[in-house]
């Protein structure tokens, strides 16, 4: 994940008055670069299922944030962890400082992050956010969808955490009571920004320049593919395994209310254990000892943290709703091919 | 301490005394310089050893006693001194607080030193301390030194225990100021070399008798005097007023004090029960006789020893015999509030105090901890098993006589006592036992004259002779003791009074004695039946420790029963419970075992000990565990067989064998079977393959097979088990790589006849989805084989993944709301605690059970499940068993009122580990 040494950089931004974000507006050749990245490494480390990331820079105009430019950060630091640290930060550093001198806007705004099929949600993605958030109130993630792409859509999207979850997660551990409190529900933890892709007139001018003058292109040929089972086996399997972990979680979650009702009774094992005792004392004409157990005797047992619990829910949640689309499009794609051959 | 060195070079022999004499001397000599000290006393030492060699040939009894070279003793005396040595030192630098502690310690060496000796008398250097102490105290007191405030808090203290402590020593102390020879000892080492001459010699001793004396007095206080009176009287004289105020004293103190001799009062007692007058009082004392030696030990600690054992039961008998003798005579279990004072007249009805019931249940008891003290292997065990016989004539007397007296309540508890000395017991055990018994009795009429003459009433022995021959009472067995030819219909007949008269309690326990009987007779289906329609599985949780020590007997010897029957699929959830847990021995209470996680407290422990199963009753642990395993064995393989490696399902039958085959599988290396889990992993590894010759094989090579008196009936079944099994097992495994199979072969490779063949692959077309059918004309089974495509394998385990999510959810709901049995009837076996498999696995249990002939098979699944949920709350997992009976909602309940209340278990410690 990105390092967190944007403290620096992003000290320097204005504070914003808290309009909300109400949209992104990216530039399309962010886009084009964001896209040739994740495709690029995708393609590369498909196996590794890692992620790639970089940088987005860009200006905070009101309601919107522009995102003009971007670049990505140098390939994943999986073998030389401690060095990449020092590393991506004197690159960042020194990719900020070239871009200003080539007069590109140097104002970080968040980043991009390749996925797919939504596993996008996850604690580093939180850790990251809330990192970014000490410094830059408004940032966003561009979040790009390489499964989708590859089934011809353009899975673009950008989130951030919501103001309740955030503050929620600086206080401290997530339990369940607090949740109740806030009422959060996992569906509140990450918010979807509108996404509109702007050209410059000039780009706008060259794409109608290039333009092919055939309306049909081999993306669209894609898009008519019937064979949705690989996404849907993807989508299944991770789902399944989004299931296991989340039985652990209500293992830990179960296990968590044994103890507390196996310290209850010892609890009250030990008041009545007293009061028989001061009832003795007191025939003894002794002082009675204090029903109260005593300090440290019994911890409190630590509640587990429900963040997992939450992004797992997030993450079956899109994952879900890749079926669903999935398998709508799949079913109208279909209906087509029936409609075809009937008048074939 | 120079001296010590210094002695050590002279004589080895001599270096033990000289550190006593020489610490003595510092201890007494204190005030000298340690130079002259030490010299003078080496040298004592020196002369001192020397004398002692002459001593040893003359005829001072004292110096000969006290220096015999005893080393415990030797040590035990060395040691007080020196915790005297430490007295002293801190007395002369006034440190109270030190002194306080080691007085404690001081006064426990004492002990112990007495103890090593093995007198009552207390060495002189303590009384010498003791006075030093005094005087000291009172020193102290007079100048008021300046001491620190923890110096003085214990001074005071100090002076409270001394005083206390000096009273009960003020004797030896006052004649040990009237004569201190310690002065002179330690002013003059050498006057004392020549004290061991008479005089010294004669003070000791003389200091010895008397100690001894004040012994011996203290001893026998309490019986002396009546001992004079009564026991030289001559017997004619005694009335009966006497015997009735003796008998009262003896009463009275029977629980008071802990240092009456019982043995003297059980002499007495012998004694007034021969010259008693009439026989009222005759059976009193004889009650007491029995009271009392009941009272001689702890029940709790060990049992009974052997003679006193055989005096109570003789004495019952003899009990038995007056009250029979004398109809008039009641019993009652409440004392009488008038005491009698005039002798009743003969013939009048009387009360007496005593519940034999209580008398022979306690003898049981003692009887039961006696077999658990001795080594089952060795000789007396039999011997003492043969005393049974004794126990159960006796027990049949005394029901005799309260059926008599119709004490109904009272009956049913004998009777189920007499049905706990049956209900385990095989035909050829009965019948061997009746044999002896018989023969016994034979003996004893024989012989009757010569130690009847004694029961019969007219004791003429005083009490010293009774004492020498306690040991050699041989109990007789009454002529009328009989015992029927046929054990069940006297287990049934005890039942039967147990069931009109006793409370449910009784009621229960000798339902599950006759249900194990049934089980042990091979009556599967009566056994099982009478089990069920008592629906105690139900209340497992409020039972008491030893009855569910003998419901899990029960259930054990029904799962042995149900394999013998080739009832598997039975045997299987009969004993799946209990080894599930993996604490068998602990449920059957057959030995104590060591759990890795979890540390018993002492009382505990104890508990468990007394809970333990005498040997003779033992279920033999290697035949129910190879049975066990078999049955799982015969369960698990076809299911194994099924399961397909892609989808990742587990229908696990049995997570224990499941358990061990994974460990046989980490093997790096497996030799040939050794023990039963050997035998049978190896014989599920040829099974597997379909190879149930070679699987038959090693279950045959079991050796517990030759326990089973059919043995060839059982092995038979088993070899058309897995030869069944087998052929399952093969057509899942490997069926899908054939595309078709012909029936004779398959007749031929698994020995079984075509239709056989025929109906186990219409069963598993049916019910497992074997892609297969048949095709008459060229007998032949086609495997139409279709792989499921990965999507649909990945929705198949999805689907399962997320039922087991929910009814986890639910589960976790229930239990924070405490509505744990709401929606219980409504949903089906879905929602078990595995989830989706609940479901299927409902299916198969139907199936199963259909195939076993069990009527109830549908539910019975369900029941399977239930097992593994109690399992992990707590004790009695056994309710699964009957699962199939009993609705579902009952058992989760009690596994929610289970979590709730305090109950501890067996193992109480067991829900920790488990969770």
């Amino acid at each position: 994940m990105a390092a967190v040494s944007f403290a620096a950089a992003a000290a320097k931004e204005k504070h914003q008055e808290r309009t909300p974000l109400q949209r992104v507006q990216l530039e399309g050749h962010v886009l084009l670069k964001i896209a040739k990245h994740c495709r690029e490494s995708d393609a590369s480390l498909r196996n590794s299922e890692a992620t790639v990331t970089g940088q987005l820079l860009g200006l905070d105009v009101g309601p919107t944030l522009e995102v003009t430019d971007c670049f990505p950060y140098p390939g994943n630091a999986g073998e030389e962890e401690h060095e990449a640290v020092g590393e991506g930060e004197s690159y960042q550093l020194e990719m900020m400082r070239c871009l200003r001198e080539v007069n590109v806007d140097s104002n970080t705004v968040g980043w991009y992050q390749s996925t797919s099929s939504g596993s996008f949600q996850v604690v580093e993605m939180i850790e990251t956010f809330v990192s970014y958030m000490e410094s830059l109130e408004r940032c966003v993630c561009i979040v790009y969808d390489v499964s989708a792409a590859e089934a011809g859509a353009l899975g673009l999207k950008a989130v951030r955490l919501s103001e309740a979850f955030v503050e929620a997660y600086r206080e401290g551990s997530l339990s369940i009571e607090k949740i109740r409190a806030k009422g959060l529900s996992w569906r509140d933890m990450f918010v979807d920004i509108p996404i509109t892709v702007h050209n410059s007139p000039m780009a706008a001018a060259l794409a109608a320049e290039i333009a092919p003058p055939s309306a049909a292109t081999t993306l669209d040929c894609d898009r008519l593919n019937l064979g949705v089972a690989s996404l849907l086996e993807k989508n299944l399997s991770y789902l399944n395994d989004c299931l296991d972990d989340l039985m652990i979680e209500q293992g830990k979650l179960s296990m968590h209310q044994n103890q507390l009702r196996r310290q209850q009774q010892a609890i009250a094992q030990f008041k009545m254990q007293r009061r028989q005792e001061n009832t003795v004392r007191r025939a003894a004409g002794d002082e009675p000892l204090t029903e109260e157990p005593p300090e440290g005797m019994f911890k409190p047992v630590p509640e587990p943290n429900q963040l997992d619990n939450m992004l797992l829910s997030n993450q079956m949640a899109s994952y879900c709703q890749h079926i669903n689309s999935a398998t709508q499009q799949a079913l109208s794609k279909l209906k087509l091919a029936d409609g075809l051959q009937a008048a074939i | 301490m120079a001296s010590k060195f210094w002695a050590a070079s002279s004589s080895d022999e001599e270096s033990e005394d000289v550190v006593t004499s020489s610490q003595e001397d510092t201890s007494t000599g204190s005030g000298s310089s340690s130079d002259s000290s030490s010299g003078s006393s080496s040298d004592s030492g020196r002369k001192k050893g020397a004398s002692r060699f002459l001593m040893g040939s003359s005829d001072s009894e004292s110096e000969d006693e006290r220096r015999v070279v005893r080393s415990a003793k030797d040590k035990a005396q060395e040691e007080l001194r020196a915790v005297c040595n430490d007295i002293k030192n801190k007395m002369h630098i006034n440190d109270w607080a030190a002194i306080q502690t080691l007085f404690d310690k001081l006064n426990k060496q004492l002990e112990r030193t007495q103890k090593a000796t093995q007198t009552l008398g207390v060495p002189r250097a303590y009384i010498r301390l003791l006075c030093d102490l005094e005087d000291f105290l009172a020193k102290t007191l007079a100048e008021k030194p300046k001491l620190s405030p923890t110096n003085t808090r214990a001074f005071t203290r100090m002076k409270q225990t001394l005083r206390k402590h000096n009273a009960s020593y003020g004797e030896q102390i006052q004649s040990f100021r009237a004569n201190p020879i310690v002065e002179t000892e330690a002013e003059d080492s050498a006057s004392e070399m020549e004290m061991t001459d008479a005089a010294a010699s004669e003070r000791e001793l003389n200091t010895d008798e008397e100690e001894e004396a004040k012994f011996k007095s203290v001893r026998t206080g309490v019986v002396q005097r009546p001992k004079d009176k009564i026991l030289l009287m001559d017997p004619n004289d005694i009335t009966y007023e006497m015997v009735q105020k003796k008998l009262q004293d003896i009463a009275v103190a029977r629980g008071k004090t802990t240092r009456i001799d019982r043995q003297e009062q059980i002499e007495m007692l012998t004694y007034l029960a021969g010259v008693t007058r009439g026989p009222v009082q005759k059976v009193e004392v004889l009650i007491n006789v029995i009271t009392v030696t009941f009272d001689m030990n702890q029940p709790t600690q060990s049992a009974m020893s052997v003679p006193n054992w055989n005096r109570c039961a003789q004495t019952m008998f003899d009990i038995m015999a007056l009250l029979e003798a004398n109809q008039h005579i009641t019993l009652t279990d409440t004392p009488p509030e008038d005491e009698r004072d005039d002798e009743p007249g003969a013939g009048a009805v009387a009360q007496v105090w005593g519940n034999l019931g209580a008398f022979l249940e306690r003898l049981d008891d003692e009887w039961n901890g006696n077999l658990k003290a001795l080594d089952p292997h060795a000789n007396e065990y039999m011997e003492r098993l043969k005393d049974e016989a004794v126990l159960l004539a006796l027990a049949q007397k005394v029901s005799e006589y309260l059926m008599a007296r119709r004490e109904l309540d009272k009956l049913a508890a004998v009777a189920l006592n007499r049905i706990q000395h049956f209900y385990y017991k095989t035909d050829v055990v009965y019948s061997a036992m009746r044999n002896l018994a018989l023969q016994r009795q034979k003996d004893s009429a024989g012989a009757a004259p010569a130690p009847n003459a004694g029961s019969d009433g007219d004791f003429k022995v005083d009490g010293e002779e009774v004492e020498g021959a306690t040991g050699l009472i041989i109990v007789a067995i009454p002529s009328e003791f009989s015992l029927p030819e046929s054990c069940a219909q006297l287990v049934d007949q005890l039942a039967r009074v147990v069931y009109v008269h006793g409370n449910d309690n009784q009621k229960g326990q000798a339902m599950l004695c006759t249900v194990y009987f049934r089980c042990i007779h091979d009556d599967f289906y009566s056994a099982r039946d009478t089990l069920l329609m008592s629906r105690i599985q139900e209340q497992t949780a409020q039972l008491d420790a030893k009855m569910q020590v003998l419901y899990n007997r029960t259930i054990a010897q029904l799962g042995l029963c149900a394999f013998r029957t080739g009832l598997i699929n039975e045997c299987h959830q009969a004993l799946m419970d209990l080894y599930g847990t993996g604490r068998v021995k602990e449920l059957l209470a057959q030995g104590i075992q060591q759990h890795r996680f979890q540390e018993k407290t002492p009382e505990q422990e104890s508990a468990e000990r007394r809970r333990q199963v005498p040997f003779h009753m033992h279920i033999n642990l290697e035949l129910l565990e190879s049975t066990y395993l078999i049955s799982a064995m015969l369960m698990e393989v076809p299911a194994m067989a099924t399961l397909h490696p892609v989808d990742g399902r587990k229908r696990v039958v049995s997570k224990p064998l499941r358990r061990l085959m994974d460990n046989y599988d980490r093997q790096s290396f497996t030799g040939p079977p050794e023990n039963v889990r050997d035998h049978v992993m190896a014989a599920v590894r040829a099974l597997a393959t379909g190879e149930w010759r070679r699987s038959y094989e090693y279950i045959t090579a079991l050796t517990c097979w030759s326990l089973l008196p059919q043995k060839d009936a059982v092995l038979c079944m088993l070899r058309l088990k897995l030869q069944q099994e087998a052929l399952r097992t093969y057509l899942l495994a490997y069926g899908r790589f054939y595309s078709s199979l012909s029936i004779t072969q398959l007749c031929n490779m698994f020995e079984l006849p075509g239709c056989q063949v025929h109906a186990i692959v219409s069963r598993l077309i049916v019910d497992d989805g074997l892609p297969a059918s048949h095709d008459q004309p060229t007998g032949t089974v086609v495997v139409h084989n279709v792989e499921p495509t990965a999507l649909q394998n990945l929705a198949g385990t999805f689907s399962d993944k997320a039922s087991l999510l929910v009814d986890l959810n639910e589960r976790a709901l229930a239990l924070r709301t405490g509505a744990l049995h709401t929606d219980e009837d409504e949903n089906d076996g879905r929602r078990g605690p595995d989830g989706a498999q609940g479901g299927r696995r409902t299916r198969l249990g139907g199936r199963l059970g259909a195939a076993g002939g069990f009527g109830r098979g549908g539910r019975g699944g369900r029941g399977g499940r239930y097992g593994e949920r109690e399992r992990g709350n707590g004790f009695m997992p056994e309710s699964g068993f009957a699962g199939g009976v009993f609705g579902r909602g009952r058992g989760r309940r009690q596994a929610a009122q289970r979590d709730d209340s305090n109950y501890t278990p067996l193992g109480s410690g067991f829900n920790r580990r488990r969770q």
